[in-house]
């Protein structure tokens, strides 16, 4: 499949910049999600360490409200739920919105026993309660409720020792002055809940003796995050078509160049060779194509000027030497005696002469025609007339052969008359030539819409299908051999006389054992690339 | 006739010489543009033969300088190059015919005779042989009084051998003066014609008018 090539690049830089987009879209939304998701829960978190380190009077609940109001403002109170439970199950504090779901939030068991961080606490626990340094902790040492000092004490030898402290099947209870340095132990799980008021961020934390769940209203974030989808939904596209329309314009700006090259690369005929390709842009790619294909074009000019001037010099050299020859056996001819053997040779010598002549002139009207300027002495011709003619030539030419014709009279073409002559002369020769023995050969001649058309049919021994391109090559003959005369340049010049004119000289092979030339040629004179018309007053 | 040949090719010149005083003419011959054209300008001559490619002048040069002095002397142009806008330019120019090379003499010489024909205002329209008569201009051929049909071809064979009588023309020679120069017929139909032409133009039992040259061609018979 053939794709223009700028089309191409524009599809190809579309689609990657498109893919790189989307992606970089998506990730920018997944991270913008995630570390929103995340700062809601250090929200949490810091509300929660806040809430649960201070220091509690028994109304120590109900001043959260009041907090609430000094962090978020009275608008976004209703943003933050808390409800606070002791360890017992009694409701110690609960705000007004807060969803039923968040009490079906638990800690996680491998949360609790969270090894590393219990390890620090339990030292941090004896290091701050061991007054005698016997790294035990006793009763009297203890500052805890006297249950949480037996629940803590597994073997009952009324010390609590740091593996003990470890074990825990106690919670470690939180230093009750707060502070870095006290001991810290925040057990939290955090999830994410779906409740009749809307979805909710929630942290739930335990800590000595009382578990605090917090929620945030997503609401606000969801909101946030539609916005910023939407405008990706919008941005996206719209960036796309952008980058489309850039791309087809800087593919465009980018074969431009190229255009240039092909459209003077077209322009460069035989009449043109002169003609190059100017200097585009600055691109050091194009100006290397540019350089090269002018450097090129420049030995295509010297050499084809040689060739032609060469075909064109050597034609006019043999002139002389022609006509001097020509004339000395004429001359020859008239002043032997008659009948004599002298009169006899210099009469062969002069027929192939001509046939010499017939060469050097199909040559030199080759090398005008390829030099695009076979020239053309236009009259109007009476192309019916030429047909007759040449039925009445191979009548003579090949005898015994049936001819039929369907000539249309009076036919007039705008035409070089001698060359015409010459074509439909060399289509006549090779019509009697190759015809099979008592065949049939069809003259006809009819005028079409803006043609006429002039049809030589013979019966002719298939003519291989390879061999067809090469009827119309210089100096190539069907059969291959030499034998037959001819010289193999009348059809390639044949079809160079059509054109000229404007015309076409064709070739058709038909089931029916037949073979056509076809000779087509304009009812109106039009000037064509390998021939030009002068006046013929 | 007095002929002036500006040609710079001796070998050329010499033949074209020999050929037209064999004829008849005074020849005077030159081979230089500049030379030619002192020669030319002096108005002696009768036909002037000029070659387009020449040292010092050229042909055109020449031929644009005589005009220019309105001097009418007929003028032939010689040359071997048979491109047609030189044949055009010189025609333009006041050249009375143009001669490509290579060419017959027999060619030639017709046209010196139609070029000084026409400057002295002759027409030849007719050819009288025996007792035929050929009508150039009508295409008309007669045999006493009868009129007699022929082919183009027939037409312009005879026309041919009648323009010369008594000269030789070989099979080719004919061949290209009336079928075309690359005519390449597989049988002899030179022979065919001249016996088409002999069945029409010749009276029962009489020698016919055209000759034939063993191994050659034909010729008219030269009336008596």
């Amino acid at each position: 499949m053939k794709i223009s090539f700028r089309l191409k690049i524009a599809l190809i830089s579309f689609v990657t910049s498109g893919a790189l987009l989307a992606a970089f879209g998506l990730m920018f939304f997944v991270f913008s999600f995630q570390s929103g998701i995340d700062r809601m829960d250090r929200e949490i978190r810091t509300l929660a360490e806040s809430t649960i380190h201070s220091v509690r009077p028994p109304d120590h609940w109900q001043n959260f409200d009041r907090s609430l109001q000094f962090i978020y403002g009275q608008e976004g109170m209703s943003q933050v739920a808390l409800s606070v439970k002791s360890n017992e199950g009694d409701v110690l504090f609960k705000s007004e919105n807060t969803p039923a779901e968040l009490e079906l939030i638990s800690i996680p068991e491998g949360e609790r026993t969270n090894g590393r961080e219990r390890e620090q606490a339990a030292s941090h626990f004896i290091q701050r309660l061991d007054l005698d340094g016997d790294k035990l902790i006793s009763q009297l040492e203890f500052d805890g409720p006297p249950h949480v000092f037996e629940q803590m004490d597994s073997d009952k030898d009324q010390f609590i020792s740091v593996e003990e402290a470890k074990a825990g099947k106690a919670p470690l209870q939180a230093d009750p002055r707060g502070g870095d340095e006290g001991l810290r132990y925040l057990q939290s799980a955090e999830k994410t809940l779906e409740s009749s008021t809307g979805k909710w961020r929630a942290g739930v934390f335990r800590e000595g003796g009382v578990t605090l769940a917090i929620a945030m209203d997503m609401n606000l974030f969801y909101a946030d995050i539609n916005t910023l989808l939407v405008k990706f939904l919008v941005g996206i596209p719209i960036g796309l078509l952008l980058l489309a329309a850039v791309g087809w314009f800087l593919a465009a700006r980018a074969m431009q160049p190229v255009a240039v090259i092909a459209d003077t690369a077209e322009g460069i005929t035989a009449k043109g060779l002169d003609r190059r390709i100017p200097a585009v842009g600055t691109d050091v790619e194009l100006e290397r194509l540019v350089t090269v294909t002018n450097k090129m074009l420049d030995r295509l000019e010297k050499s084809y000027h040689q060739a032609v001037r060469f075909s064109s010099d050597a034609a006019h050299e043999l002139q002389t030497p022609l006509t001097i020859l020509q004339g000395e056996l004429d001359n020859a001819i008239q002043s032997s005696d008659i009948g004599s053997e002298e009169q006899q040779r210099c009469s062969m010598l002069l027929a192939e002469l001509s046939n010499l002549k017939s060469v050097v002139k199909k040559l030199l009207l080759l090398a005008h025609a390829d030099e695009g300027r076979l020239n053309l002495s236009l009259q109007p011709v009476d192309l019916s007339d030429l047909v007759h003619t040449a039925v009445e030539d191979i009548e003579v030419m090949a005898p015994g052969l049936t001819i039929e014709q369907h000539i249309a009279e009076g036919l007039m073409v705008p035409a070089d008359s001698a060359l015409l002559n010459q074509v439909i002369r060399n289509m006549t020769s090779n019509a009697a030539k190759y015809t099979t023995a008592k065949g049939r050969v069809i003259f006809s001649l009819k005028s079409k819409e803006n043609s006429i058309c002039f049809t030589l049919s013979n019966t002719s021994d298939p003519i291989p299908e390879a061999d067809m391109p090469l009827l119309f090559k210089r100096f190539h003959r069907v059969e291959k051999s030499r034998t037959s005369s001819g010289s193999g340049l009348g059809l390639s010049l044949a079809r160079e006389i059509a054109r000229a004119h404007g015309g076409e000289l064709s070739f058709q092979q038909e089931p029916s054992g037949m073979v056509s030339f076809v000779l087509q040629l304009p009812k109106a004179a039009e000037p064509q690339p390998n021939g030009f018309y002068a006046n013929s007053s | 006739m007095n002929v002036l040949i500006i040609e710079d090719d001796h070998k050329i010149a010499s033949f074209l010489k020999k050929g037209l005083k064999e004829q008849g003419f005074v020849v005077e011959l030159c081979h230089d543009g500049d030379e030619g054209y002192e020669l030319a300008s002096k108005g002696s001559h009768d036909v002037i033969l000029l070659d387009i490619m020449l040292p010092g002048r050229d042909g055109l040069s020449i031929l644009k300088g005589l005009r220019k002095e309105k001097n009418t002397v007929p003028v032939i142009l010689l040359t071997a190059r048979s491109g047609l806008d030189e044949r055009v330019e010189g025609l333009n120019l006041g050249a009375d015919d143009y001669m490509p090379k290579p060419f017959y003499m027999e060619e030639l010489l017709a046209r010196i005779k139609a070029v000084s024909r026409r400057s002295s205002g002759e027409q030849l329209s007719v050819i009288h042989q025996g007792n035929i008569l050929l009508n150039l201009i009508k295409r008309e051929i007669k045999r006493g009084d009868e009129v007699l049909e022929l082919t183009t071809r027939e037409f312009n064979l005879l026309e041919l051998l009648m323009r010369s009588p008594g000269r030789v023309y070989s099979r080719t020679q004919m061949l290209e003066h009336v079928w075309g120069y690359d005519f390449d017929p597989q049988t002899n139909v030179v022979d065919v014609y001249i016996r088409r032409v002999r069945g029409k133009i010749d009276l029962p039992g009489e020698t016919s008018l055209i000759e034939a040259v063993r191994g050659v061609g034909y010729r008219l018979r030269a009336a008596q």
